[in-house]
């Protein structure tokens, strides 16, 4: 009897070893002769609204091993974009590059270019990335240093002026997703709420300061 | 005793320090040669000097320690980003104190410093510790 648990044991501990070690699927990224991160595209799309490519984006990112495991999770990064042609709004497949440092805590490097034979109108709006352990934005997240140039432009095609921004993507305890985007040229930080984004803060100067609007906060 | 040796002789090695054990060998200051020294003009005033009380002295130590502590290094994909990140001069940092117990302590990597241009999000932190140099939580 006992001989047969310790075989169930060692087979479970080779089959999560396994699961562990296994590719991820949606992650799909290289490192061009450039240096840059590329992924390829798109994973999830089309949408019809940057509201309705968020939501979905919370839901994939955040379910992907390790996404939500508190502290020392994972961070995944992926690029978010937009194709004239099809009038539409996708996600990348994910990056799971980073590293990590003493004692566990993960960071994320973001791509910085996208490989999708199918749009190639596309026009990188943005990265977001998962939150492990904190729904807030990290000063970092919303610091000028990581503002992705330009940060407003024009589109050639269209003539439709865009904004870039950053999502940030964060599962609570409770199962729902919180779903946040800063604007890099206004530094507006907005929240998810009932499928509209809603202005919560601001951020402010070099290290990305966010003041919350009077009455707002992270959680409705 | 023999281990004690073996222990002494590993840590000592030039090539490796014993932050696995959670060891650390002070390491010495480097001065500069005394021709140099006698260029240093003192100021006669610290007033446009940033100024950290002991309390917050302590709870930025305590905090970077724990951070990046000495003779440890980051592990990237990217190696120059993990060099950049492994050291201390890297960091901006801020200190708050909302009451006399608690003190939060922040780490701002700024990586242009390095000459990268990549986007590297949540490769710092900030620290809560409290007066008595304990960390309360990390974020």
């Amino acid at each position: 009897m006992f001989k047969n648990s310790c075989w169930v044991v060692l087979l479970g501990l080779v089959g999560s070893t396994w699961g562990c070690s296994a590719p991820n699927p949606n992650v799909q990224v290289r490192r061009t002769e450039d240096g840059f991160l590329q992924v390829k595209g798109p994973l999830a799309g089309p949408y019809k609204t940057t509201e309705e490519l968020a939501a979905s984006a919370c839901e994939i990112m955040t379910r992907q091993p390790g996404a939500s495991n508190g502290a020392y999770g994972f961070e995944y990064c992926a690029l978010h974009y937009y194709s004239g042609t099809e009038d539409a709004f996708f996600l990348s497949y994910l990056s799971d590059i980073g590293g990590n440092k003493e004692g566990g805590k993960k960071f994320c490097e973001m791509p910085r270019s996208l490989d999708d034979p199918e749009h190639k109108d596309a026009i990188i709006l943005g990265g977001a990335h998962s939150h492990p352990n904190n729904r807030k934005f990290s000063s970092e997240d919303t610091s000028e240093t990581r503002h992705w140039r330009p940060t407003r432009f024009v589109d050639g095609q269209t003539g439709r002026i865009w904004d870039r921004s950053l999502l940030l993507l964060f599962r609570e305890r409770t199962g729902e997703c919180s779903v946040y985007l800063y604007n890099n040229t206004t530094r507006f930080v907005m929240a998810l709420r009932g499928g509209r984004w809603v202005p919560i803060g601001k951020a402010t100067g070099f290290y990305g300061e966010v003041e919350l609007f009077d009455g707002q906060d992270w959680l409705p | 005793m023999r281990w004690l040796y073996l222990v002494v002789l590993f840590c000592a090695g030039p090539w490796m320090g014993c932050g696995i054990l959670g060891i650390y060998r002070h390491q010495k200051a480097e001065w500069a040669p005394p021709e140099e020294a006698e260029k240093v003009k003192f100021p006669n005033s610290f007033e446009k000097g940033t100024h950290l009380s002991g309390p917050m002295m302590k709870a930025v130590k305590v905090a970077m320690d724990e951070f990046l502590p000495p003779g440890s290094k980051v592990k990237a994909d990217n190696e120059r980003l993990a060099e950049c990140l492994s050291l201390w001069e890297t960091y901006d940092t801020s200190v708050l104190q909302v009451d006399e117990e608690v003190f939060f302590v922040r780490f701002f990597p700024v990586i242009s410093r390095c000459g990268i241009d990549v986007i590297v999000l949540d490769a710092g932190a900030v620290y809560a510790v409290d007066a008595r140099g304990r960390i309360l939580a990390m974020e």
